[in-house]
């Protein structure tokens, strides 16, 4: 009597298209450092971050801010903003510097660098710190990205618990109930975080020393009043080369694209 | 003034109640009026609440007369209109019925209140220029004018305009202006001398809330000074009662000036009158013209913020000659002299990347003997950055000085100062907020407890990020949601399919028959064009088993052709069908059981037979 292999045959089969269909995905997943041409690109801003900091040292600060602005072009990174900041601060250009800074603490929230040059900078130039709501406080905890694999990981851990049982015909057990309980919790503490971040990417920094705040999104609109260069302001709509922001202090009007960057482009 | 004031607040309290009323129309009356007899804390509203009321009810007293009855023909005589009504009830035609001859000019308007019993009398004086071609006597016949929605008629009044040298007696009441000598120019606090001659002793006692006729000019804040003295008349020295009142110009070309004033005058006409209970008449000035010239912009210098006069500066001061860098220091500059000091801004200062600056704290005016004169402080609060600074920053100041019509430096000068390190470490400081540094680099001293430094240089550039984009609002990361989604998705409808499977067992019989019955008819055409007549009836009879064993629950080896021929529908149950189906069970049985193969005449030939048969069985099979 021949044994029947088809039944195995096609459950082989079967994982073996799951399977290819992860490693499909994870193949294209962005920012995966096992990618030719990701690595490439890792090399060549981690080449140009060291010549920046070279040209920094030789007080060359033009150079290394276009080295850096480089590097961060390629491969953004906390360390990268940091010292774009510090080469923006030593040539006098306020608002790039704030820019670069808040930039660092985007990727990077735990950084205790960019915190304390922003808050030197804020002093020196008399500008006012944020005004952030709760939720945007919370996702200030830990980088942006991370609070989106959490939620995201603690979702569909949460549903799968919960549905995979009574698919593949199981009996649900009290472990697996808890554990769906606690990461529907996680998910529901990440929401907060999540909407903070949303917030907070609508945040952007004025760079131009000469940037005015005005009623309408015309050349020659009546000015409302002169907007300080690193003063951060929040963008609310967008009119072809105009957008229109709410300063810290609650003044709003429209301004030139060209003068304002957001934090997170 | 304060008359107008509590008018004011009067006037503001209106709307409250009606607002309140017109809000709650349901509300009953009783209920409004409870909470309006609410007591209230504010002491706004308290004060407010004591304060007399506006008689509006009394009857309208209506007085007109010219002022000085008799005139030289050369003068002018004023038509004083006087209403005991507020002057936003009261409507004037448009032109005076004056008699032929006497021309009419409308001069000021004035509305002031008198207190007695508790209750404010409100009276508006209109007063109007009267100047005649000839010589008589004119009567200004009386008119209709409408007092709070009322027609009220006005009593007639009589001038005479007489030949300079018969007028005899004193002359009219009538406010002089004197502006001071030189130009004038827009921001310039200009003392003005208000002067009312005297007339027969006792019977005038001054003159009191003069006002400035003019939109080219705001009153300045500073305090009238009153005073009476002996002034120069026509070359006689005559007693007069002279206010000076400072005004400054906002508006610079060719302007009129028209001052007014009540007179305070002895009660002895008045009482005689006895229409009205007060009887403080307003008087005015003849309007002169006066030029108002801009500022120069020539030469002006750094530092001006509008100060405009004559002035000094004292030595400025500092809270401490030895600091800290970090720490504050104050600077105090005093500004003395005669000027616009309500007006006087202080200087600001230049930014400097040595020096923290906040805005300057401007101390009260300080008020000395002479008029406009005085002094202000300014404090200006400093922390040096540094410890490499001596010196306070220079602070541009100017002001004009309209005497030699130029602008005069008054830059506070720098001080010298001490300044010690901060107990921290130095503070890295920014170049320059305007221009590229060419200094070496400082010395960066990490120091995060201090907020007045920046940190070193990164040596690494720390993780990598593919973008500055949230990663919640990238395009990927939304779609590689797809992923478990479609795992799930293809989890349920699996165990869906599964149960559905379970639960009609028959569905999974027939979907096996179907397809040995697709396998059967292929192998049924393969024999039929290899004319296989023995195939050909293998596969055609395997057919006809797989599509009718799901009908009567049966395997399809164990059918033979009775069976079929059984299910065959009625339609399909021909002569030629039924020969068809035994033939090739027979050919079928012929081959599987005798050991010679079967005759291969005309089996493929019963092909298009075969599939009608097949056909009609395999509708059957689906619609059963």
């Amino acid at each position: 009597m021949q044994p029947n292999l088809k039944p195995f045959l096609q459950a082989r089969v079967r994982r073996g298209l799951i399977l290819g269909l992860l490693a499909f995905a994870l193949g294209f997943f962005p920012g995966n450092p096992g990618m030719a041409q990701s690595n490439q690109a890792l090399a060549a801003a981690r080449s140009l971050f060291t010549q920046g900091t070279e040209a920094f040292l030789a007080g060359d600060y033009t150079t290394a801010a276009r080295l850096y602005r480089e590097s961060a072009s390629q491969r953004p990174s906390a360390g990268v903003f940091l010292n774009l900041g510090h080469a923006e601060w030593k040539l006098g250009h306020v608002g790039p510097a704030v820019l670069a800074w808040e930039r660092a603490q985007w990727l990077d929230p735990l950084n205790p660098d960019a915190k304390t040059n922003l808050r030197f900078a804020r002093k020196q130039t008399q500008l006012d710190a944020p005004n952030s709501t709760w939720y945007e406080v919370c996702s200030t905890w830990l980088p942006s990205g991370f609070w989106a694999w959490l939620a995201c990981l603690s979702f569909w851990t949460a549903l799968a618990l919960l549905v995979l049982p009574g698919l593949l015909s199981r009996q649900k057990t009290e472990w697996q109930q808890g554990l769906a309980a606690a990461a529907f919790a996680v998910f529901l503490l990440t929401l907060p975080a999540l909407a903070g971040i949303q917030s907070r990417s609508a945040w952007g920094i004025v760079t131009d020393d000469r940037a005015h705040l005005r009623i309408t999104p015309t050349e020659h609109g009546q000015i409302l009043t002169k907007l300080n260069p690193g003063e951060l302001a929040k963008l609310e709509r967008r009119r072809g080369d105009f957008w229109f922001i709410r300063a810290n202090n609650t003044a709003a009007g429209w301004i030139k694209a060209s003068e304002f960057s957001l934090i997170s482009p | 003034m304060n008359r107008l004031f509590i008018f004011l607040l009067l006037l503001f309290s209106l709307p409250i109640p009606l607002s309140a009323q017109t809000a709650t129309n349901n509300v009953p009356r009783a209920t409004i009026s409870a909470v309006l007899a609410a007591p209230t804390n504010d002491p706004l509203i308290q004060i407010m609440m004591q304060q007399p009321s506006i008689d509006t009810e009394s009857p309208v007293v209506i007085t007109a007369e010219f002022d000085p009855p008799a005139v030289p023909l050369d003068e002018r005589a004023t038509y004083r209109l006087v209403i005991t009504a507020m002057n936003g009830g009261i409507q004037l035609p448009e032109n005076l019925p004056s008699p032929p001859g006497l021309e009419l000019k409308s001069a000021t308007h004035a509305e002031h209140y008198s207190s007695a019993n508790n209750k404010l009398f409100p009276r508006t004086t209109f007063l109007y220029h009267a100047r005649a071609q000839t010589n008589g006597t004119y009567v200004m016949p009386g008119f209709v004018l409408s007092v709070y929605g009322k027609p009220y008629t006005t009593p007639p009044a009589q001038v005479s305009f007489l030949p300079t040298s018969s007028v005899a007696g004193s002359a009219p009441l009538r406010l002089k202006i004197e502006f001071p000598p030189g130009d004038l120019y827009v921001g310039q606090a200009i003392p003005l001398r208000l002067i009312l001659m005297e007339q027969s002793p006792g019977v005038l006692h001054g003159f009191f809330n003069p006002k400035v006729v003019s939109d080219a000019f705001l009153p300045d804040p500073t305090p009238v000074r009153y005073s009476r003295t002996v002034v120069d008349d026509g070359g006689k020295p005559r007693a007069a009662f002279v206010n000076e009142i400072a005004i400054s110009p906002i508006k610079e070309g060719h302007h009129t000036v028209l001052v007014h004033a009540q007179v305070a005058a002895a009660s002895a006409n008045a009482a005689q009158s006895g229409a009205i209970p007060f009887y403080n008449p307003l008087i005015d000035s003849n309007p002169i013209q006066v030029q108002i010239k801009p500022l120069p912009a020539e030469g002006r210098l750094p530092g001006f913020s509008g100060a405009i006069g004559d002035f000094q500066l004292d030595p400025p001061q500092l809270s401490t000659n030895v600091i800290r860098a970090g720490e504050p220091l104050v600077l105090t500059v005093s500004v003395r002299g005669e000027g616009n000091f309500s007006r006087l801004m202080p200087p600001p200062v230049p930014q400097s990347s040595a020096w923290q600056v906040f805005p300057p704290m401007t101390e009260p005016v300080l008020q000395v003997q002479g008029f406009l004169q005085g002094g202000k402080g300014f404090a200006f609060t400093l922390i040096p950055l540094n410890d490499q600074v001596q010196h306070t920053p220079s602070i541009p100041f100017s002001y004009f000085q309209p005497r030699t019509k130029t602008y005069v430096d008054l830059t506070i000068p720098p001080i010298k100062i001490t300044v010690k390190p901060a107990p921290g470490p130095v503070a890295a400081t920014p170049s320059s907020t305007t221009a590229p540094s060419a200094s070496p680099p400082e010395p960066e001293i990490e120091n995060r407890e201090n907020p007045l430094s920046l940190t070193a240089l990164a040596e690494h550039p720390g993780h990598d990020y593919s973008s500055l984009k949230a990663l919640q609002q990238q395009t990927w990361f939304h779609l590689l949601q797809l992923l478990p989604a479609s795992l799930l998705t293809g989890l349920w409808l699996r165990a869906r399919y599964q149960h559905h499977q379970k639960a009609h067992p028959e569905l999974a019989v027939r979907r096996r028959a179907r397809r040995a019955l697709r396998r059967h008819m292929r192998s049924l055409r393969r024999a039929s064009r290899r004319r296989d007549g023995p195939a050909f009836a293998t596969a055609a009879t395997n057919a006809l088993r797989e599509v009718c064993a799901p009908q009567i629950s049966a395997h399809p080896s164990a059918l033979t052709s009775q069976d079929v021929l059984r299910i065959l529908p009625k339609d399909a149950d021909l002569p030629e069908n039924t020969a068809a189906i035994l033939h090739l069970f027979s050919a079928s049985d012929h081959r599987r059981f005798h050991p010679q193969p079967p005759p291969i005449d005309s089996l493929c030939a019963l092909e298009s037979d075969t599939e009608r048969i097949i056909r009609v069985l395999k509708r059957q099979l689906s619609h059963s």
